[in-house]
């Protein structure tokens, strides 16, 4: 009890982009690189503002982080697995791009291979869809590109 | 530096990457490059280039992946219809637009002619200057090529696999400084200049070698070598580990055929040179060759630090092959586990009288892990006594496959039985007994109506069959028939 109110006393407060405010332990906020350096550039008793990620986000990333604490690998193998199974794709990619933000080494790794085993062998379309590209090529141009690399389409998946 | 035909496809790319069109025009995607380059990273290349048709943004996205796995590329090409100087165009492509380090490589291509080796060549020459780390090199077409030269000039190499190749050395050759790890498989190599090329790489650590001719002998001078795999190399004379006497883990087997060529040796001088050794994996016909020599009570010395000891398809016919276990684990005081796996066939074989156990007393030995075929009378021998001299054994496990067709219900019985009778020096000691359960069942079925489906006249005795072998299974786990 005692170390859980020292914890407390001493842990930063981060200020989402929809004005949730989190408080962590220093623990949990040094796993995350760019809050690390922040803390090193201000007092700690600020609170940090992150202009690129929202509540949701970030409460996942803390998640993460406090749940994969535990005791065994297998058992944070499955943890992890099941944190990656209850994402929706939107959601997925939008934490990816927290993750990066946050630099959380761990989500880093794990993440893209995530995503990396949902989009393999996945069509043009799919992958559009999924990482939200606008195409901007003219039908000519990307017809071209598709002949050039015809191979590389043989035998892909349907959406 | 020239490259012949490279087609026209490709030179397109080769103007335009000028460019990097790097323009930003792609709004809604935000995951930073980093992180795309990550993703991509882990697919394989047909997914990578594939994305180059995204957007502007991810045209050359893919170039900047520090990987090249072009393991199936030859041959997926092939199947849709290019030709070689296409397919070879398309890759010289890969290697120079790549943009950055490129970390590993695998390329799975014939290298049969100039041509060929030609454009192999300079690929290496452009990846020796891309701070390249792992390489495999697979030769697929039929006959054994030289290695391309160009090979020995990747200096940040750490990892090199090779497959059906010829490996020769150039002549002034320098080493790989950071080499860590060598497989060969398939590979026409001398004794002589393997010996150099691993004296030569100050920090080799793991050499795997599978299926290699010319390698005559075994003795490589290196102080850093902890890991050694050689199977079947058939023109194999003799080894030694006397100038590599770091060694941690050893596995060594080759198939029967390749023992003619083998000087026989005595365990103990097998054992001599290998003072550091945590793990061995002895295979059948190494076991044999071993045990064919003088194998003494135990040896004259002890070996302190062998923890584990894995023999593959040890020959339970042969008491011979029972003592050199015996040998082994009398020398080895703080053996951990022992593993065998046997799917040689046992005979009835002369009965060994009861191993002696005087003056043997395996205070460390924890795991035990056997499997045979059928539990024969050697097996249980030998379980027998691990288990009456090993006072800290944790669990034993007897995993037995029979066949299907000649699974024999009563000696499970009696082996189980018998197992469970057996006097034990560890009072924790944890027995297992696994054997095909009803599962099989389900295996069986289609197999015996297969044999009985040719002959409809047989399908009465087929039912009373599976009848049968319902009853056993009921009653060896004491449960009325359904």
């Amino acid at each position: 009890m005692a170390e859980k109110a020292s914890e407390s006393s001493n842990s930063i407060s981060l200020n989402t982009v929809d004005g949730k405010i989190f408080k962590v332990s220093p623990t949990i906020a040094n796993q995350m690189q760019t809050i690390q350096s922040l803390i090193k550039a201000y007092d700690s008793s600020r609170v940090i503002s992150l202009p690129h990620v929202n509540a949701f986000h970030l409460s996942k990333i803390i998640e993460y982080l406090e749940g994969k604490s535990a005791t065994t690998v297998s058992a944070v193998k499955e943890f992890e697995a099941q944190f990656m199974k209850d994402l929706s794709l939107k959601q997925l990619k939008g934490l990816l791009i927290a993750v990066g933000y946050l630099k959380v080494n761990e989500l880093l790794e794990l993440m893209p291979k995530t995503v990396a085993k949902l989009i393999e062998n996945k069509s043009v379309e799919f992958l559009r869809k999924f990482f939200g590209i606008v195409n901007d090529f003219t039908p000519s141009e990307e017809a071209k590109i598709r002949e050039e690399i015809a191979w590389a389409f043989d035998g892909v998946d349907e959406d | 530096m020239v490259l012949p035909n490279i087609p026209a496809l490709f030179s397109s790319f080769m103007k335009r990457c000028i460019y990097k069109a790097n323009d930003g025009t792609d709004r809604i995607s935000e995951l930073p490059s980093e992180i795309i380059v990550k993703i991509l990273y882990l697919l394989p290349t047909r997914d990578v280039v594939r994305t180059s048709v995204l957007s502007r943004k991810w045209r050359y996205m893919w170039i900047l992946v520090p990987r090249l796995d072009l393991e199936d590329f030859y041959r997926m090409c092939k199947s849709v219809g290019y030709g070689d100087t296409a397919i070879f165009g398309i890759m010289s492509g890969f290697v120079m637009l790549h943009d950055g380090p490129i970390y590993n490589v695998s390329l799975d291509i014939p290298m049969g002619n100039s041509f060929r080796i030609r454009f192999i060549n300079n690929w290496l020459k452009i990846l020796s200057k891309c701070g390249l780390q792992e390489i495999i090199l697979h030769n697929s077409e039929e006959g054994i090529y030289e290695v391309p030269s160009n090979l020995f000039s990747l200096q940040t190499l750490t990892h090199c696999m090779l497959k059906y190749l010829q490996l020769s050395l150039p002549p002034k050759f320098g080493g790989f400084k950071y080499l860590y790890r060598l497989d060969l498989s398939h590979v026409k190599v001398d004794s002589d200049e393997l010996d150099t090329l691993i004296s030569l790489s100050p920090v080799i650590t793991i050499v795997f070698l599978q299926f290699c001719y010319g390698l005559e002998y075994i003795n490589f001078s290196s102080t850093t070598l902890t890991s050694l795999c050689v199977h079947n190399c058939e023109d194999m004379k003799s080894f030694s580990f006397q100038n590599s006497n770091n060694l941690i883990d050893l596995s060594i087997n080759c198939i029967d055929p390749y023992l003619k060529n083998l000087e026989k040796q005595s365990i103990s001088s097998f054992m001599k040179d290998l003072r550091n050794i945590n793990s061995i994996l002895l295979g059948e016909s190494y076991i044999k060759l071993l045990s064919s020599g003088i194998i003494p009570d135990s040896l004259h010395w002890s070996i302190d630090i062998l923890k584990y000891l894995d023999l593959h398809n040890l020959d339970f016919n042969e008491s011979r092959q029972l003592l050199l276990i015996i040998c082994l684990l009398r020398s080895s005081p703080n053996l951990l586990g022992l593993y065998i796996k046997s799917h040689i066939i046992t005979l009835e074989p002369e009965l060994l009288n009861e191993l002696e156990c005087r003056s043997f007393c395996h205070s460390k030995l924890k795991t035990v892990e056997i499997e045979v075929e059928t539990p024969c009378k050697h097996a249980l021998l030998l379980i027998r006594f691990l288990l009456a001299n090993s006072s800290s054994l944790e669990i034993l496990k007897l995993k037995v496959n029979p066949n299907i067709r000649t699974l024999d219900l009563s000696l499970m019985l009696s082996t189980s039985q018998g197992l469970l009778e057996m006097e034990r020096a560890s009072p924790r000691a944890q027995i297992k007994f696994i054997y095909p359960n009803f599962i099989i069942i389900k295996d069986v079925i289609p197999i015996w109506l297969r044999d009985y489906s040719d002959d409809p006249s047989s399908k009465p005795s087929f039912l009373v069959r599976i009848k049968s072998f319902i009853c056993d299974f009921c009653s060896m786990f004491y449960m009325p028939p359904i």
